[in-house]
């Protein structure tokens, strides 16, 4: 999957809850600052340590236990 | 879908509460009316923080802030009641004078605890400011500075009683200090919200939004001794409509987590 793609397949899962604007906002944030990557440099393997990196942020919002069952899906079925 | 009609909700209440306070023919009778619907929305509004709350698990940080709206609802619930039934043998000076004053400071205390806790939310996330920092803080200035002007003349007459020797007033001044505090988180809570837009979870925070500037008109129109009929302040039109987006905003909540599950099952 392309790297843009990558991004772009986490952010659809995102985009339904927190809107897709701030889905791509929330992902570009834990690319840079959390694996410091750019969105365009994604990779399949960058998969697990995203959607870790978005947990934090969507419990404040949806719960623990919410944001665990949506980063499992996430990690399930972007790859 | 569900969440417009949840939305609409509020303001249809609005319209028939003042349909059926207009109908009704004699004002014991609005005043009756009057009184059991303001015992209904708590009611409901209660309804809604407690779903909110359950949407979440022990630890996360919203079942916390809806437990604190909710035991505010519970206790400002507990008061109407009460004043009803002691008002018979209050005096400026009795326990049960005490009691009510009590309830109210400790109801708008958990208020302010919960409204807090639920406006801190996005710096809490530490995604992104929320808007433009510019601008934010200025929205936030604003709101403050609306809230200070509506809100500030019963916290003045408050501290004037006190310092003529009314010691209620004491109670009176810090239930009246809390709903200032109150209203100025109002700029966070819209920033949080225009932030979700698109999103579901933008509903909850909206009609939370919505709800607190219901409360802000219901200051000013209590300041102004407005009336929307005889023997109906117009502030009990903003009192039903604050607490019914209250109870839509729980509701709200509760369905876009139970949304998000599902999606992920």
């Amino acid at each position: 999957m392309a790297a843009s793609s990558i991004a772009e397949a986490v952010a659809s899962h995102l985009a339904p809850f927190l809107g897709a604007f701030n889905a791509k906002i929330w992902i570009r944030t834990v690319a840079e600052k959390k694996l410091g990557k750019s969105v365009e440099t994604l990779s399949r393997l960058d998969v697990v340590a995203l959607s870790q990196g978005l947990q934090s942020a969507l419990s404040t919002f949806m719960g623990r236990v919410a944001a665990e069952e949506l980063v499992q899906k996430i990690q399930r079925e972007v790859r | 879908m569900r969440l417009r009609w949840l939305a609409l909700y509020p303001l249809a209440f609005a319209v028939i509460f003042f349909g059926v306070a207009r109908s009704l023919g004699t004002e014991d009778a609005v005043a009756s009316f009057v009184v059991g619907q303001r015992l209904l929305v708590r009611v409901l509004a209660l309804a809604g923080c407690v779903l909110a709350a359950s949407a979440f698990d022990r630890g996360d940080h919203l079942r916390r802030a809806w437990s604190w709206m909710a035991w505010s609802t519970a206790l400002l619930l507990l008061r109407d009641p009460l004043r009803l039934a002691l008002e018979p043998i209050q005096d400026s000076t009795s326990a049960a004078a005490w009691l009510l004053d009590g309830l109210a400071l400790i109801g708008n205390l958990a208020l302010v605890i919960g409204v807090w806790q639920l406006a801190r939310s996005w710096r809490m996330a530490a995604m992104t400011q929320p808007g433009n920092s510019k601008k934010a803080l200025a929205l936030t200035l604003g709101v403050a500075v609306l809230a200070l002007i509506v809100a500030a003349p019963a916290a003045a007459t408050a501290f004037r009683d006190l310092l003529g020797g009314d010691s209620r007033a004491s109670t009176t001044l810090a239930s009246a200090l809390a709903d200032i505090v109150a209203l100025c988180l109002i700029g966070p809570l819209l920033l949080t919200a225009i932030e979700l837009r698109g999103g579901l979870f933008s509903w909850p925070w909206g009609l939370i939004t919505a709800c607190r500037v219901s409360w802000l008109f219901y200051d000013a129109a209590a300041a102004l001794g407005l009336t929307l009929m005889p023997g109906v302040p117009l502030y009990e039109l903003f009192r039903g409509l604050a607490l019914n987006l209250l109870f839509a905003a729980g509701v709200a909540q509760a369905m876009v987590v139970r949304a998000v599950r599902r999606a992920a099952a």
